[in-house]
């Protein structure tokens, strides 16, 4: 049994004081239903500034569930949803006593328990909030795609790194019939084993970081021959794919053999002492790179390699980051359906160690990272290039670098820059989309 | 790997939720549920609704038929365990029957305690733990009739309710000074003593049955200093205590009246657990163990008893006393410790021309008991506060003015601090 659905999201504390637009919806709608009460509750404490939400996170292994006396609350196994079957509820109150996350209401009067039922799917509070603090997660519609998981447990990356989520991601989606390459890097490990422990449970070979290309031709050409169709993936690191590795890259987008190219970009050798690399951007700091004195960190704007490869007109190129799942989805589906030649994904995978931030901030600094435009998501299809996802107000620059000790240094003059920078190369990105 | 075969004796909230917990867990491993009823599982909790006439006996049952095929269990219905022999790994069915066990749950749950009083066998009494004698008590019901009921807590005053809202007379023998008086301090208490009587509900608290009389279908029940009463039908709801025959000349561990079980509900046999109303589990205050047969600690100790079972290590935190009663419109909820210690901090909140009462126990800046009365709050979150032990030293006043707002709002920080607390 699946245990990934979808669940609501409320933003902490930015509830405008006094709004309560989230429960009258829902009043409205259970009312239409022939129910009363609401299964969101906004709630306010003027005093001490808390001006806030609630609603149920329907569990994956409710308690709720577990401590009703007359088996009158299930979880649906399609969709995830915990509901009270109201025939049977007893009115007695233990559900809202066992929940730890008040998820569940209850009425004395009416001596009913209620909760969010999701509106089955569709919630409508997600639409009213006037500040848009409500959202639906939507893992169900990912999970559906999820095969097994080839990564084994104990993979020896950093703790943390969300290169490893990223690699479990992509091969949960890719399934059946995968064959992963990769090269010297920081996902070596994971990829080659460690001693003589593996770690993947799929064929995978690892390759000189200059021929990972050209591997992944003849292991493609030789099965094509067999006639299986079998995916071969690649998923290293930007020193290979951007720098040591780019020629056979170059060369395979060129003769647009049928491979799926996959790099994780965390903007440096973070394997072999963080030095830098063509991808590091302006200003960062890297140990090759260093911010001392004069010396502020990278003095050059890093290689767009996405935009390069887009220009090899090979079916399909794109830019992902873990903190979309939806959107890495998409391009993932749509890479793995090019049967006609190559596909090229760039993903950026910040380094906990490399670039200074904390380890649970991996998801926060990928998505300052999409927020600021710093790493738009978008896409090249067969001639056409779209952005996939829209930021509506974008942040400036030092929303991102203020996250990350590699931008420490930066003073006023160099944030300038690297702005300038962004802007730029988002509006190359834009303009691209118009033209084609 | 070898499939294992678990025997869950009883058919309760625990072994259903250490039922689940298996499955969740090992989807090969052989399930045996054995139910000494004839009926599909269902809890004592629902019982008191059925009589009210509130639900049906089918609609309390916990899970459906479908529910064991799917899960691949056998479900052994009317079949009662005598005998555990824990050299052997076998068990004994009532006709003589063996069966060996890898891992065996005793989950049978609790039975009611019939006092000594002179005269009670002469007659028909009622006691509520099965669906027959919620059926058996609703047969019995006459409109306009008396009823007597022997014992004031959480049974005893739900009944007391049904009865009542069934337009009978109901009076209430209790010997301790107030009713609810395990969970309830003496001013909660009292305040649900009002709503009660004002219902007709006649409370006798403070005064033992010393004597029951039967004649010609009237019960009379004399009281201690002095009195009697006189009633058509007599319920005796005086408490419960956990049904441990079943362990009996199997060397398995008895204390409290109970099946001892350290931390992971192992009993003091290998490979047997214990869990629920039957077990003497770590209380979360005291660390010892202790009974506290209510449903919630049942479930909690059933998910860690099948955790443990298939071999993944689970440490069962301890129970909290907690419950909720709703009566006549109206809801008491106790969570935590309800009676306050000399180092405890205490702070009370009534509301003028309410029956709203609330109080806050603290120790120090740990929540550690909460009493509610017609508050409407998200009850469980304080359970999370105190099990959690969450820091609330500066929230103490604005739990008591705002308890549901302050407690979503320290809850969801704890959550969140939760979440990233790897940091450190």
């Amino acid at each position: 049994m699946e245990t990934f659905f979808d669940t609501l999201k409320i933003e902490e504390n930015i509830c405008p004081p006094g709004c309560g637009v989230c429960r009258e919806k829902c009043t409205q709608v259970q009312r239409s239903k022939g129910k009363n009460g609401s299964g969101i509750h906004e709630f306010h404490i003027p005093d001490l500034g808390v001006h806030m939400a609630n609603t149920c996170n329907q569990c994956s292994e409710p308690v709720c569930l577990d401590a009703c006396p007359s088996g009158s609350i299930s979880k649906d196994e399609k969709d995830g949803i915990v509901r009270i079957d109201e025939k049977r509820c007893l009115g007695c109150g233990l559900c809202n006593l066992v929940c730890p996350y008040g998820g569940i209401d209850y009425r004395a009067d009416e001596k009913k328990a209620f909760k969010c039922d999701l509106c089955d799917g569709s919630p409508e509070c997600v639409n009213v909030c006037p500040v848009k603090g409500i959202s639906l997660m939507k893992a169900r519609s990912i999970v559906g795609y999820f095969h097994e998981d080839p990564l084994l447990k104990g993979s020896s990356l950093c703790v943390g790194c969300p290169a490893e989520t990223t690699l479990r991601f992509v091969l949960r989606v890719m399934g059946k019939d995968t064959f992963l390459f990769g090269a010297p890097g920081c996902a070596t490990n994971v990829i080659n084993g460690q001693g003589i422990k593996c770690m993947i449970n799929i064929p995978s070979h690892m390759s000189n970081m200059t021929t990972v290309p050209s591997t992944m031709t003849g292991v493609k050409r030789y099965y094509r021959r067999l006639g299986k169709d079998v995916k071969c993936v690649a998923f290293v690191g930007d020193g290979c794919a951007t720098d040591v590795g780019f020629q056979p890259l170059s060369g395979a987008a060129e003769r647009n053999e049928n491979i799926i190219f996959m790099c994780y970009d965390n903007e440096g050798y973070m394997n072999t002492g963080i030095q830098r690399s063509s991808t590091t951007p302006y200003g960062g700091w890297t140990t090759t790179t260093p911010a001392m004195g004069r010396r502020k960190g990278k003095k050059m704007a890093s290689k767009n390699v996405p935009l390069i490869m887009a220009a090899h007109e090979i079916p399909y190129v794109a830019t992902a980051v873990i903190g979309y799942p939806e959107d890495f989805l998409n391009k993932l589906l749509k890479a793995m359906a090019v049967k006609d030649g190559m596909s090229y994904i760039h993903i950026l995978s910040p380094c906990i160690l490399g670039w200074g931030y904390s380890i649970p901030a991996s998801l926060e600094v990928i998505k300052a990272a999409v927020e600021t435009n710093y790493f738009p998501l978008w896409e090249y299809e067969r001639g056409k290039y779209r952005i996939t996802y829209e930021v509506k107000n974008p942040k400036p620059i030092t929303e991102y670098t203020k996250l990350l000790k590699k931008f420490a240094h930066l003073e006023k003059e160099e944030i300038d820059e690297l702005q300038e920078i962004v802007n730029r190369r988002f509006n190359r990105i834009k303009r691209l989309t118009e033209a084609f | 790997m070898k499939r294992k075969k678990h025997i869950l004796i009883g058919a309760g909230t625990a072994a259903l939720c250490a039922l689940k917990q298996i499955r969740r867990l090992n989807r090969e491993d052989e399930i045996k549920l054995v139910s000494m009823e004839d009926s599909l599982p269902y809890s004592p909790t629902a019982l008191p609704y059925i009589i009210s006439g509130k639900v049906g006996v089918s609609d309390t049952f916990l899970v459906s038929e479908g529910f064991f095929k799917k899960l691949k269990v056998e479900f052994l219905k009317n079949r009662k365990v005598e005998r555990i022999y824990g050299e052997n790994k076998e068990i004994v069915y009532d006709k003589g029957i063996r069966e060996g066990y890898d891992s065996l749950l005793i989950a049978t749950g609790s039975e009611p305690v019939v006092p000594d009083i002179p005269g009670l066998y002469e007659g028909e009494f009622l006691t509520i733990r099965g669906i027959k004698d919620a059926q058996a008590l609703i047969e019995k019901v006459k409109e306009g009739n008396s009823a007597i009921i022997l014992g004031a807590g959480l049974i005893g005053m739900h009944i007391a309710q049904c009865l009542s809202e069934k337009n009978m007379k109901v009076k209430v023998v209790e010997s301790l000074p107030s009713i609810l008086p395990a969970y309830f301090d003496k001013e909660a208490s009292e305040i649900i003593r009002g709503i009660m009587e004002g219902k007709g509900i006649e409370c006798l608290t403070g005064k033992k049955a010393t004597r029951i009389e039967w004649k010609g279908g009237k019960v009379e029940v004399n009281l201690s200093e002095g009195g009697s009463v006189e009633g058509d039908l007599l319920v005796v709801a005086v408490g419960v205590k956990p049904r441990t025959e079943i362990v009996d000349g199997s060397g398995i561990k008895i204390e409290n009246g109970g099946i001892a079980v350290d931390d992971r509900m192992r009993t003091s046999m290998d490979d047997v657990y214990a869990a629920g109303d039957v077990a003497s589990a770590k209380a979360f205050f005291t660390g010892e163990n202790g009974l506290n047969p209510i449903l919630p600690n049942a479930a909690e100790q059933g998910r860690v008893a099948g955790s443990n079972m298939v071999g993944v290590d689970t440490v069962y935190e301890g129970w909290i006393p907690m419950n909720t009663f709703s009566y006549f419109g109206h809801t008491a909820i106790s969570v935590g410790m309800p009676f306050s210690s000399e180092k405890d901090e205490v702070h009370v909140r009534k509301i003028n021309g309410t029956d709203t009462y609330r109080k806050l126990i603290f120790r120090e800046d740990r929540l550690m008991g909460v009493t509610f009365i017609d508050t409407e709050v998200n009850a469980g979150v304080f359970n999370y506060l105190i099990r959690k032990k969450v820091p609330v030293g500066e929230y103490k006043m604005s739990l008591l003015e705002f308890p549901r707002e302050t407690s979503l709002y320290l809850m969801q920080q704890a959550e969140k601090k939760e979440t990233i607390s790897l940091e450190e």
